[in-house]
C-alpha cells in the first residue's frame, strides 16, 4: 500500500462513521444547550481553520506548490459575498456563499495560465502577488467595494444558522478531502509533487492536474471566505486578506502535517487553542507563539506531528516510542 | 512629464533593493534556500544603528563596524543551528526552506514588534537634512550618499567573490554542490559564511534605508518579496543583473506612484513581477536556468 494512504485515524474506526458521530454530538450538544455563545463562537472559527487548512494541504501538502496567495481566494469569496450585499442583489444564503467558492475557483482559473508554467518558489512569490493585487484593486476601486471603508452584509437569520452552516461547511470539506487523497486525483497530484518529470514521461497531464489541485484549494477557501463574510456580517480590504491569516494557515497545515489526512485538523484545532492562550495571556503575543511553535516543530519534525505519529521519516525518538506502542496495540 | 526628483528617489530606493536582492541572491545559489527572513533581518541591522545613534549618539555611518559583524553572526547562528539542520533530511529543499524561514522570519518580526514598538523610526544626524541644487533639480546629500554607498558594497561583494577563498567556494557551490563538495569544498561552512555575508549585507541596505527613509518592524516581509521581485527580474547568477534590475524596480515604482496614485504602489511592483514571470523566467540578464 503506498505510503500516503497510511491514515492514523483508522485505526479507531471508518472516517466517515467517526466524522457522522462528531457531526451527531456537536448538533446534539447545541440541541441541548450545552454550548453557549462563545463555544459557539469557537466551534465557528474551528470549521473555518479546518476548511482554510484543508484547502492549503491539499494544493501545498499534496500537489506540492507552496502557495501564500491563499488568503486571495478566501478574500475574493468573502468579498463576492458582500458584494452581493452591498449592490442589493438578493441570493439565499447557501447560495451566495457557494458563488463565493466558484468565484474564487474562477478566479483560480483566470490566474493560473501565469501560475502554472512555473514552478517552486517562483510560484510562492506569483501566488503571494495575486493576492495583494486582488487586495489592492478593491482598494483602488471605492465606486464599486467601498474601498477601506468595508462593506457590512446583511445577516437576517439566527445565530443557530451560523454554527450549523459552519458544521456542514468543516464536516463536508473533511470528507471532500478524503475522497480526493484516496481517489486516482490524490494519486496525481502525489505524483507530482514527488517527481515531476517522472509523472510527465508516465502519462499524466501534469499541468491539468496542478490546475485542479488549485481550483480546489481556491474554490475551499472561497467558501472559507463567503462564510466567514457573513458570519462576521463585514469585510474591508485589511481584514479580508489580512497577512496573519496566511500566517496561521501555514502554522496549522505545517504542524499538523501539510500531506497527511488528519494533519490539517489537528493543526486547526492546535492553532485554535494557542490563539485562545495567547489572547488570554499574552495580549499580541499569540503570533509570537504561533510562529515560535512552527520553527519548534518543523526544525524537529518537518512531516508534522501527524505525520511523525504515522510513521514517516525524521520522527524524533520520543515519536518513535509512541509509534511502536501505538502499533503493537493494533496488530 | 515626470519631475526629476520622482526619477531621483527612484534610482535610490532600486538601489538599496538591489542589496536586498544581492544577498537574497547567493543564498539562493548556493544552498537553494528562499530565504524569508532577510528583511527583518534588514530591519534588525537598521534598528540597531538607531538605538546606538539615539542611546549613545553614535554616528550611524561609524555604526557599520559594529552592526556588520553582529548582524553576520545572527546569519551564521541562523544558517548553522535551525535552518541548515532542518531542512537537510527534507526532500524538497526549497519548499521546506520557504516554511522554516517564513516561521522564523515571523519570530524576528514580533521580537521586533516587542523590542521596538510598531512606531516609525528614522534616523536624523546633522548631514542627513543636506540638499543641494543640481540644475534646478532639488538632490538630497544622504540619498546621493547612500546610492554610492550601494554601488561600493556591490563592487566590493563582486571583489570578494572574485578574488577571496570564499568566493571561490560559494561560487564553486552555485555552480556544482557535489562537484564542489567532492573536490573538498566545505559546504556546511561556506554555507552559513554565505547566509552571515548575505545577512550583513542586508543590515547595510537597511541602515541605508533607515537614513534616508522612515522604518518600523512591519515592513520587513515586504523588503524580502521586493527583493525576490529583483532578483527575478534581475536574473541568477550575476551581481550586475539583480542590480540594474532594482534600479528599474525603484524607477518603475516610484513613476508608478506619480502616474496612479500611491494606493497603486503595490499593484505596480506585483504587476511588473507578473510579467517577468509571464515572459521571461529568467530575468533579464539571467545567466542560470530557472531553479525550482
Amino acid at each position: 500500500m503506498p505510503k500516503f494512504r497510511s491514515i492514523p485515524l483508522g485505526r479507531f474506526g471508518n472516517v466517515y462513521v467517526l466524522t457522522i458521530i462528531c457531526f451527531a454530538i456537536l448538533t446534539a450538544m447545541f440541541m441541548v444547550g450545552l454550548i453557549g455563545a462563545y463555544i459557539s463562537s469557537l466551534i465557528i472559527f474551528l470549521m473555518v481553520y479546518i476548511v482554510l487548512a484543508i484547502s492549503w494541504s491539499i494544493l501545498s501538502g499534496y500537489a506540492g506548490e507552496f502557495t501564500f496567495g491563499h488568503i486571495g481566494f478566501f478574500g475574493v469569496g468573502g468579498y463576492t459575498v458582500a458584494l452581493l450585499s452591498f449592490h442589493n442583489i438578493d441570493i439565499v444564503i447557501p447560495f451566495n456563499i457557494l458563488l463565493g467558492g466558484c468565484m474564487a475557483a474562477l478566479f483560480a482559473l483566470i490566474v493560473a495560465y501565469p501560475l502554472l508554467h512555473i514552478r517552486g518558489w517562483y510560484f510562492a512569490l506569483g501566488t503571494w502577488a495575486v493576492a495583494e493585487i486582488a487586495r489592492t484593486l478593491i482598494l483602488g476601486f471605492p465606486a464599486v467595494t467601498n474601498a477601506g471603508a468595508g462593506i457590512f452584509v446583511e445577516h437576517p437569520y439566527p445565530p443557530a444558522f451560523d454554527y450549523f452552516g459552519a458544521l456542514i461547511l468543516g464536516f463536508s470539506a473533511i470528507i471532500v478531502f478524503y475522497k480526493i487523497i484516496n481517489s486516482r486525483l490524490g494519486l496525481a497530484f502525489v505524483s507530482v509533487r514527488d517527481n515531476y518529470d517522472a509523472a510527465r514521461m508516465m502519462g499524466i497531464n501534469t499541468t491539468l492536474y496542478r490546475t485542479i489541485a488549485f481550483m480546489i484549494h481556491a474554490f475551499l477557501a472561497g467558501l472559507a471566505g463567503g462564510f466567514f463574510a457573513q458570519y462576521k456580517v463585514f469585510v474591508d480590504p485589511y481584514s479580508a486578506f489580512e497577512f496573519s491569516w496566511i500566517f496561521k494557515v501555514i502554522v496549522m497545515a505545517v504542524i499538523g502535517g501539510a500531506s497527511t489526512f488528519a494533519g490539517p485538523i489537528v493543526g486547526a484545532v492546535l492553532v485554535l487553542i494557542f490563539e485562545e492562550i495567547g489572547k488570554t495571556f499574552f495580549m499580541r503575543g499569540s503570533l509570537l507563539l504561533m510562529a515560535i511553535m512552527l520553527v519548534v516543530v518543523f526544525r524537529f519534525m518537518p512531516e508534522g506531528i501527524v505525520g511523525a505519529l504515522s510513521g514517516r521519516s525524521s520522527a524524533p525518538i520520543f515519536f518513535k516510542k509512541i509509534q511502536r506502542l501505538l502499533k503493537r496495540e493494533s496488530s | 512629464m515626470i519631475p526629476p526628483e520622482v526619477l531621483i528617489s527612484g534610482i535610490l530606493e532600486g538601489s538599496i533593493y538591489s542589496l536586498i536582492a544581492i544577498g537574497l541572491s547567493q543564498i539562493i545559489g548556493v544552498m537553494r534556500i528562499i530565504n524569508y527572513t532577510h528583511g527583518d533581518l534588514m530591519i534588525f541591522g537598521a534598528m540597531i544603528s538607531f538605538w546606538l545613534f539615539t542611546l549613545f549618539g553614535l554616528d550611524p555611518l561609524l555604526s557599520l563596524v559594529i552592526i556588520v559583524p553582529l548582524t553576520l553572526g545572527a546569519g551564521m547562528f541562523i544558517q548553522k543551528f535551525i535552518v541548515g539542520p532542518s531542512i537537510r533530511k527534507v526532500e524538497l529543499q526549497s519548499s521546506a526552506s520557504m516554511v522554516i524561514t517564513f516561521g522564523l522570519a515571523l519570530v524576528i518580526m514580533q521580537s521586533e514588534f516587542i523590542v521596538w514598538s510598531p512606531n516609525l523610526r528614522s534616523i536624523e544626524t546633522s548631514y542627513t537634512a543636506l540638499n543641494f541644487m543640481v540644475g534646478g533639480v532639488l538632490v538630497n546629500l544622504m540619498r546621493v550618499l547612500a546610492l554610492l554607498m550601494a554601488v561600493a558594497v556591490a563592487v566590493l561583494l563582486h571583489l570578494t567573490l572574485s578574488r577571496t577563498g570564499l568566493g571561490r567556494a560559494i561560487r564553486a557551490c552555485t555552480q556544482d554542490r557535489e562537484a564542489a563538495m567532492m573536490l573538498g569544498v566545505n559546504f556546511e561552512k561556506t554555507a552559513y559564511l554565505t547566509f552571515g555575508l548575505s545577512t550583513a549585507l542586508a543590515s547595510v541596505a537597511g541602515l541605508l534605508w533607515i537614513l534616508t527613509h522612515v522604518l518600523n518592524p512591519g515592513l520587513g516581509i515586504a523588503f524580502t518579496v521586493r527583493g525576490f521581485i529583483v532578483l527575478i527580474l534581475g536574473g541568477m547568477g550575476s551581481i550586475a543583473g539583480p542590480f540594474i534590475a532594482g534600479i528599474i524596480v525603484g524607477l518603475l515604482e516610484n513613476i508608478g506612484i506619480y502616474v496612479f496614485g500611491g494606493v497603486f504602489r503595490d499593484t505596480v511592483v506585483y504587476v511588473i513581477l507578473f510579467l517577468v514571470l509571464l515572459l521571461r523566467p529568467r530575468g533579464i540578464l539571467g545567466k542560470v536556468e530557472v531553479y525550482a
